[in-house]
């Protein structure tokens, strides 16, 4: 039986596309090395709003999902929250009294508390994102700097700003792999320095005679302490003189919803 | 062409609005459909143009884009039952 044999030659129009991507790819990886912050710049311009309006839909989804649930199960909730409710209203009421009191005594000791803050949305932050990094909705339209404290709830430290766009800015978590952060560890603000381990986790070496536990609170240094995270885990090497400590973060960095970013100084800095 | 260009566009909307081990897994999958897929390298830059803050210091995400929806396809090729 005799066979036709297979055309080694190549379709132009498969050849001419084959060409196209190798070029793409070429101007994509060039213009990612050359102008690093273009690439970056333009592709928050272009999918902020989209993701200002994939976060709005989301919730305004998730707000009609609860009009859905059955009554038994909010009648449930509803009580297990009252609970709640009157048992924190009671540490509320003391925190807030100490913190006032703590407020009065930094401004007659001369030290007021410096700086504004402003609320911010998550629209993107991890697993979207493989770094430990958040993307949030103000930018320098909102008066945002490079350099800018991020807090959680409670005053909880959970970054500082990376990048700046006009209307979005990228958060560095302090848990960024090998980001340092000086801290204080435990009742007794041993200072320390932390090593960021990504999601949300850390770690520390110290010397055993240094008196840390698990559960021990790991603070910022300054007169604004903040809690950075806790201690989780303290394991001692095989000579027996250092301890290996891990820390996590008091909460989870993938339900990080709302933020506030604290101007940190007042000085010019760089906006990418 | 049009099969790559609809895919390709699929993998660019899953890092914006998925998580990256899906769109790395999606990245391996595509890598094995189609031949000298080097639209991951893009994929991998997309991610640190996106997510990534200036200074590298930890795991390169266009890195390890790269390599896996590279290794994956070509190991796959290479096993017995593959090649019968």
């Amino acid at each position: 039986m005799t066979y036709l044999r297979p055309s080694n030659r190549i379709d132009p129009s498969k050849k001419r596309a084959r060409r196209l991507v190798i070029v793409l790819v070429l101007f994509a990886i060039v213009t990612s090395f050359v102008f690093p912050s273009a690439i970056g710049r333009t592709l928050y311009i272009v999918f902020s709003p989209v993701w200002k309006v994939e976060i709005g839909t989301a919730s305004w989804f998730l707000s009609k999902a609860k009009l859905v649930q059955s009554k038994a199960d909010l009648i449930a909730e509803n009580e297990l929250m009252k609970k709640d409710f009157a048992l924190y209203q009671v540490t509320s009421l003391e925190l807030s009294q100490v913190q006032e009191e703590n407020l009065v005594l930094k401004e007659m000791l001369g030290r007021p508390k410096k700086g504004s803050s402003i609320l911010a949305a998550v629209l993107r932050r991890p697993p979207l994102s493989p770094y430990d990094t958040l993307i949030i909705d103000v930018g320098a339209d909102s008066g945002i700097r490079v350099g800018d404290t991020v807090v959680g709830q409670d005053s909880l430290t959970l970054g500082t700003i990376r990048e700046v766009f006009p209307s979005s800015a990228l958060v560095e978590l302090l848990s960024y792999p090998d980001r340092e952060t000086e801290v204080l560890v435990g009742t007794k603000n041993v200072p320390a320095k932390s090593v960021g381990l990504g999601g949300g986790n850390f770690k520390m070496e110290l010397p055993v005679e240094v008196a840390v536990a698990v559960g021990d609170s790991v603070r910022m240094p300054g007169i604004n302490s903040t809690i950075m995270g806790l201690v989780g885990d303290i394991k001692i090497d095989k000579s027996g003189s250092v301890a290996s400590i891990l820390l996590k973060a008091p909460y989870n960095i993938n339900d990080l919803s709302l933020i506030e970013v604290v101007s940190s100084s007042d000085e010019k800095k760089n906006v990418r | 062409m049009k099969k790559r260009t609809f895919a390709n566009s699929a993998l660019v909307l899953s890092a914006l609005f998925f998580p990256w081990y899906i769109t790395l897994i999606f990245a391996c999958v595509l890598a094995f459909l189609f031949p000298f897929y080097v639209e991951a390298v893009v994929l991998g830059s997309l991610f640190d143009a996106l997510y990534s803050p200036g200074s590298h210091n930890g795991f390169y995400a266009g890195a390890i884009v790269t390599i896996v929806s590279s290794i994956i396809p070509f190991v796959i090729s290479r096993t017995p039952w593959h090649s019968r």
